[in-house]
């Protein structure tokens, strides 16, 4: 019987996944691809229709990638779904908004430290600086921007003045300007903010690029956030990296394939296989050189590893330090609603996501001392749900009913005349929030599945409440004539980081500054979960940055006489 | 009414005659209609959510037939006739009495107000929002694929027409983007 092997098995097609494949493929490696969901097609991504996708989760709501999540060790656990979607992942349906992370944002500890003093940090807080520095990231950011297709403008061209440095400018000019940004942009001008156009992961115009793939210019549709791209302007892996790896033959992309354990050999230092259910459900296993978990969103990926376990490995892989589900964060997610009485603004037209946005109360952007609270996040000019008839329906002040005639009437009028001003606000992984396994909760194999606990701390709480103030005060500096806070009490679960987190102590982090797994070299780790801290900005355009970085190293240690030569 | 699931009346595809009757009264006093347009029983909202608990809200279809018999005792018990031989005052008390009710008076309130919404505004595939009454009401041409520059600053309610995704899908075949 011929043996199942693969030079990599990669577990995951999404934007870390995704590029993953077209590296090492394109560099002769032979791949497989274990993907839980579908490839879909046109006819399931070529779709508008607000209620089957936003309301619905048309792209994401399947009974097949449950997870529960639960508030503190006290608290019961509720099953929601998580945002995977097959192949090309979250990046089939996101809002694309693309950043590099900024230079201190790799050293927020030591930072914080430094300017505030340790008192300032919360007690029980997990805040650790990154094992690597913006520079070293730098290229492979400039190389995502580049493939993927991105659209913005560098600080010197009136784009975010707290930008980390660029070479060059984006590849792609900023998407066009409307009513709502021009809204927004001067309201924060008038506060003395620094407003500039949202960098998108979604094309300004039509592309090629490096990848030799022609895509078309987004088309303004405003079906964007919960949707994929009806053009395929809006960068995925699927339109972007993966037909890249495809095209040279070397990728076996296995779908429907539910990865549920990583099988190491008798030393339990060396990765040798991978185990999966199959779209039939029967277990299969195919044996890998190197192996790469990728599988989206913080949860599943740590789950895979606390399923790996062996006698050399009882807690799971990757598990010697005890840190393996720790250190989590989430961006708490504020919104806004504004009503304008003087001017029509039809902002459900566009990527209504990648719009205005200011920086100036990210990060540690602003003077803390003070306040109670560290850190902050981006402010957005955005729309409320995905920005169409049926979320503005749920948009509705306190003081106007929500049914009947005077109900009837708002809608009518403010669906026009509304922008949603929102935020990514950091939270700072401590020790009250962890991804692990929940025993009262099976797979429909059997299997455990994750369960992440998290819950806003009261530095989270002042932060909000500081942040909900400023956008207030936006929306009236913008000339609404009534704004109101629509989403005050967010959970601390957007955009998830950490649980497998990188460093450069062996006691004190799961995987090495490469995303490599301490104790088993042949197993790497990409995803957010990677990430000792997560800052105010949407993380995907590290994720696909911090990849690339990884493929390089693996491409680099692979050749003859590297460290993983010997697995290949 | 009986216990066991009722009959799908006329051309309903679940809902009995007299549910889907009160799920209009229902529907009418949600969105009443007026000046600005259709009614969301007459935009076809309880069409949309009669199709929906013959598929995906299928587990709902005890909830829908226990608050709508429910409903109808609580108006022949206030005003002695069914809820839909009331006045619209009259439905509106009700309602507004369910909306702050009983557990399962305010739970089966905010389900129907929510499906009925759904209908009146998603995309007309679905059975509701027929003729665009939904989207003309709040200036939402839908699913038409592309603005323009000069749309996205004009700072008016456009007048562009309506399109369903269906509409869209249509008119794409031989331009390239492939069709449903």
């Amino acid at each position: 019987m011929s043996r199942d092997r693969a030079d990599a098995v990669i577990v995951g097609l999404g934007a870390a996944g995704g590029v993953l494949a077209k590296e090492l493929t394109t560099a002769g490696l032979q791949v497989v691809a274990l993907e839980r969901g579908a490839l879909m097609g046109p006819s399931e991504l070529h779709v508008m229709d607000e209620l089957g996708m936003t309301v619905r989760g048309g792209l994401w709501a399947n009974a097949n990638q449950l997870i529960t999540r639960r508030l503190d060790r006290e608290s019961p656990s509720v099953i929601v779904n998580s945002q995977a979607a097959g192949v090309g992942g979250a990046t089939l349906h996101w809002a694309a908004l693309i950043w590099r992370f900024h230079e201190e944002d790799f050293y927020t500890r030591t930072s914080t430290l430094e300017r505030y003093g340790e008192e300032a940090l919360p007690p029980g807080n997990l805040v650790a600086d990154w094992p690597m520095r913006y520079g070293d990231l730098a290229p492979f950011y400039e190389q995502a921007e580049g493939e993927l297709g991105v659209s913005g403008v560098w600080a010197h061209g009136g784009g975010n003045p707290f930008d980390a440095p660029r070479d060059r400018d984006f590849p792609l000019p900023p998407l066009l300007d409307d009513a709502a940004s021009r809204t927004f942009r001067e309201g924060a001008l008038k506060l003395g903010y620094h407003p500039f156009p949202g960098p998108a992961g979604i094309l300004s115009r039509d592309y090629t690029g490096p990848l030799g793939i022609a895509r078309r210019g987004c088309q303004y549709c405003g079906f964007c956030r919960h949707h994929a791209c009806i053009v395929d302007a809006k960068t995925s892996s699927l339109v972007s990296v993966i037909p890249v790896a495809r095209a040279t033959g070397r990728l076996d992309m296995r779908t429907g394939c539910t990865a549920m354990r990583v099988n190491v050999d008798a030393t339990g230092t060396r990765a040798r296989s991978v185990s999966y259910y199959d779209p039939q459900g029967a277990l299969r296993e195919v044996e890998a050189g190197l192996v790469f978990v990728a599988a989206g969103s913080v949860a599943e990926t740590v789950r895979l590893l606390l399923l790996s376990t062996s006698d050399h490995h009882p807690a799971g892989l990757g598990n010697a330090s005890n840190w393996l589900g720790k250190g989590f964060a989430g961006h708490m997610r504020p919104s806004v609603v504004a009503l304008y009485d003087d001017r029509v603004l039809n902002s459900f037209i566009g990527p209504n996501h990648a719009n205005d946005c200011i920086d100036d109360l990210n990060a540690d952007h602003f003077d803390h001392t003070g306040l109670g609270f560290l850190r902050g996040g981006v402010v957005f000019q955005d729309v409320y749900g995905s920005g169409g008839p049926l979320s503005f329906s749920e948009a509705v002040p306190p003081d106007v009913p929500r049914w009947g005639s005077a109900y009837k009437a708002y809608v009518s009028r403010y669906f026009t005349r509304h922008l949603s001003i929102g935020a990514w606000l950091e939270t700072l992984p401590h020790e009250g929030a962890f991804v692990d396994l929940d025993a009262a909760v099976r797979d429909r194999f059997g299997l455990p599945v994750a369960r992440i606990t998290a819950k806003r701390q009261p530095q989270d709480d002042r932060l909000l409440a500081f942040m909900l103030d400023r956008m207030m005060e936006l929306a009236a500096a913008t000339g609404a004539s009534k704004s109101w806070v629509q989403v005050g009490a967010p959970l601390p679960d957007q955009h998830q980081a950490g649980g497998t987190r990188m460093g450069n102590d062996p006691e004190m982090s799961v995987t090495n500054a490469w995303g490599q797994v301490w104790d088993v070299p042949n197993v790497f780790v990409a995803s957010a979960s990677l990430f000792p801290s997560l800052t105010g900005l949407n993380p995907t355009l590290t994720i696909f940055a911090l990849a690339y970085r990884q493929a390089a190293f693996v491409l680099r240690e692979a050749a003859a006489g590297g460290s993983l030569a010997r697995y290949l | 009414m009986t216990d066991g699931p009722t009959e799908a009346g006329g051309d309903w595809q679940t809902l009995s005659s007299l549910e889907a009757a009160t799920l209009e009264a229902i529907a009418a006093r949600i969105v009443p209609g007026d000046d600005l347009g259709p009614s969301a029983a007459e935009a076809g909202s309880v069409v949309y959510v009669d199709r929906a608990l013959a598929g995906p809200y299928q587990t709902l279809r005890t909830e829908y037939q226990q608050g709508l018999a429910a409903l109808d005792t609580a108006a022949r018990d206030s005003y002695g006739c069914a809820f839909t031989r009331l006045g619209g005052a009259e439905q509106d008390t009700l309602l507004s009495a369910w909306e702050t009710g009983t557990d399962a008076e305010r739970a089966f309130f905010t389900m129907v107000r929510r499906h009925v919404l759904e209908g009146f505004f998603a995309d007309p595939m679905y059975g509701g929002n027929q003729d665009f009454a939904g989207w003309r009401l709040v200036g939402f041409p839908g699913a038409v694929g592309a603005y323009t520059a000069a749309e996205m600053q004009s700072g008016t309610v456009l007048a562009k027409g309506y399109s369903g995704l269906q509409d869209w899908i249509a008119r794409q075949t031989g331009k390239g983007i492939a069709p449903a």
